[in-house]
């Protein structure tokens, strides 16, 4: 029985101790997205969260995906002015226009080492008391989980301030280039192309969801029918 | 002589017999998994579908098969409180579309992220509909296995180390009606006397006649039991009792954090899958060297064959297609996304969803009641 005790408590221990030594211990830093605030044409942190702040009319917003811990902050690395992303002549009355610079991150901030996308920066037309959650939704999707935006342009696809081992990289200060939006002539050529491929995408996901609710109907009426047919027999 | 055909191997998915208990929970399990990785109401309401349906293909005739029903208007009751706790607490979700104006109470600057009143948003109200829709979803297959498998069945196939458990949880099922009878018993003995005292009051007067009742009754059967034999142990070194002690204990508790793993879509992947193996070998090993100290003789188990492996199956299929396709981001798993679009419809999870229907044909059909028996 003592051979029986130990090799019992070897096993507990072979298989416990690798578990406990790679978990959180090695997981200093976190990939998710930064919400800053261009303030005096620097970034800094904005003191309320993106689905509180309320910017005002002219301001830049940011938004950095990257690896970062506690130690570090990373901002998105270019700085812009308000008048070359949006022109002021464009608000009407009762709403605002907030520019977003939105930075995906470099190679070693995007999850499995995928390519991130091309960073851009857009101008945002939303109603005067807008968050910059609405302002963020106005340029680009936004995917978000339990009130933290975890995916912007569906850039990750999935997860959600992941832990990521190791400490966390450091920006070398260089400045990016931003997709700035193009003037309108262009635009409306690329906008009728894109919706030409939209249309077919929608007509495929319009299937698709049909198919969806057709099928739900399907197995729902036959198992009220079943369940009909059990209680008369 | 009489000679019979074998059976053959398809006869085992004709002949009519419960199915074990464990494959019904194993297949709920692996749609309730399947649930928590998207939150596209197309694909939970396919799954509450499928659900429904197998309850009504295969559910016995026992009291608590008609119990489906309950758990769905509870999920229904789970989403409107969601929906209204998102509307009166508006969290950080924005939205454009205000739908309404509450009016807004004034927190003060701790309670920042708190909000009381307010505009509601249509985004708001929509991925609150989609989370409160998955909880629901979870609650149906839960429903659906507490409709299709006995639990006192499940109790049977408890592993020996924890013989005494299961004894005292199907006592416990078996008293707890009786609970209710001597109650309304009480009462009506308490009206016949002419005493109608209401509210918390009547609770201490029935409360304790009750309980000396259930205590009285448990007494005789622990005293008929220990006639008979119950409680016996064999002759084991109680180090040796003492390790499998504690291999049942760690392995038990990987298994439920490897459960919190795989159904909840959020936790890191290391607290899924793999924890929830090592649980169960911890587990298994400490049942097996755990229950040669009960000595017990099992009368008639459960088989798990054919029926109950495809069964099972089917429910992790559907599990592990909804998961890969949430890890690979397939458009349309998660729809927590501003500003709001249709959804669009995954096929493969469309597919997966549907091998959820197998029982319905895979599963044998239950036995017929007792009264049509001939």
């Amino acid at each position: 029985m003592r051979t029986l005790r130990r090799t019992t408590l070897a096993v507990l221990a072979a298989i416990l101790l690798p578990l406990a030594l790679a978990g959180p211990a090695n997981a200093d830093s976190f990939r998710f997205w930064g919400f800053y605030q261009s303030t005096d044409d620097a970034w800094a942190f904005a003191p309320v969260g993106a689905g509180e702040a309320v910017p005002a009319h002219g301001s830049v917003d940011g938004w950095r995906f990257a690896v970062s811990d506690e130690a570090s902050t990373r901002y998105p690395r270019a700085e812009i002015e308000f008048h070359e992303v949006c022109d002021s002549d464009g608000a009407e009355a009762g709403q605002k226009q907030v520019a977003v610079v939105v930075d995906f991150g470099t190679a070693e901030d995007a999850p499995d080492g995928s390519e991130p996308p091309a960073s851009f920066a857009d101008c945002a037309t939303v109603p005067v008391d807008a968050t910059s959650l609405d302002a963020l939704a106005a340029v680009t999707e936004a995917r978000v989980e339990g009130g933290l935006v975890c995916g912007v342009g569906g850039f990750p696809a999935s997860g959600c301030g992941d832990p990521v081992a190791g400490a966390a990289p450091i920006d070398d200060g260089t400045s990016i280039e931003l997709t700035l939006p193009t003037s309108d002539e262009p635009t409306s050529e690329t906008t009728t192309t894109e919706s030409a491929a939209d249309d077919d995408s929608n007509t495929g996901s319009m299937i698709a969801l049909a198919v969806g609710i057709v099928a739900i109907v399907g197995v729902g009426v036959a198992a009220l029918a079943r369940s009909r047919r059990s209680q008369a027999g | 002589m009489i000679l019979t055909a074998a059976p053959s191997w398809s006869a085992q998915f004709r002949l009519s017999r419960p199915l074990h208990a464990g494959a019904w929970w194993l297949w709920a399990l692996g749609l309730a998994a399947a649930a928590s990785r998207t939150t596209n109401p197309v694909l939970l309401a396919l799954l509450i579908a499928v659900a429904g349906f197998v309850v009504a293909a295969r559910r016995g005739n026992e009291p608590w098969s008609r119990s489906f029903g309950a758990f769905l208007r509870l999920g229904l009751i789970v989403i409107a409180v969601r929906v209204v706790f998102q509307a009166l607490f508006t969290s950080q979700v924005g939205g454009t579309t205000v739908l309404f104006r509450l009016p807004e109470l004034a927190l003060p600057g701790w309670a920042a992220g708190l909000k009381v009143g307010g505009p509601v948003t249509a985004e708001a109200l929509v991925l609150a509909l989609y989370d409160g829709l998955r909880l629901a979803t979870i609650l149906a297959c839960v429903g659906a296995a507490n409709a299709l498998a006995d639990a006192r069945r499940l109790l049977r196939s408890v592993p020996g180390a924890l013989y005494e458990v299961g004894v005292a949880l199907v006592v416990a099922m078996t008293f707890a009606p009786r609970l209710v009878e001597d109650a309304g018993r009480i009462r009506q003995a308490h009206r016949l006397r002419g005493h109608e005292v209401r509210g918390v009051r009547a609770v201490g007067r029935v409360a304790m006649p009750v309980l000396e009742g259930s205590l009285e009754r448990s007494l005789d059967l622990a005293a008929a039991m220990d006639a008979r034999g119950f409680g016996r142990a064999a002759a084991v070194e109680p180090r040796f009792r003492r390790s499998a002690g504690v291999l049942v204990l760690t392995g038990l508790v990987g298994v439920c954090v490897g459960l919190y793993g795989v159904l909840d879509g959020g936790s890191a992947a290391v607290a899924g899958p793999p924890v929830l193996g090592v649980g169960l070998v911890l587990a298994v090993t400490g049942f097996a060297l755990g229950g040669r100290g009960t000595i017990r003789t099992r009368y008639r188990p459960d088989p798990w064959s054919a029926p109950e492996w495809l069964v099972a199956a089917s429910g992790v299929a559907v599990a592990v297609t909804f998961g890969w396709a949430a890890a690979q981001g397939v458009a349309g798993m998660n729809l927590m996304t501003l500003p709001l679009a249709v959804p669009t419809l995954p096929l493969v999870a469309l597919a997966g969803a549907l091998l959820g229907l197998a029982p319905a044909w895979v599963a044998p059909p239950p036995p017929a009641p007792a009264g049509d028996r001939e």
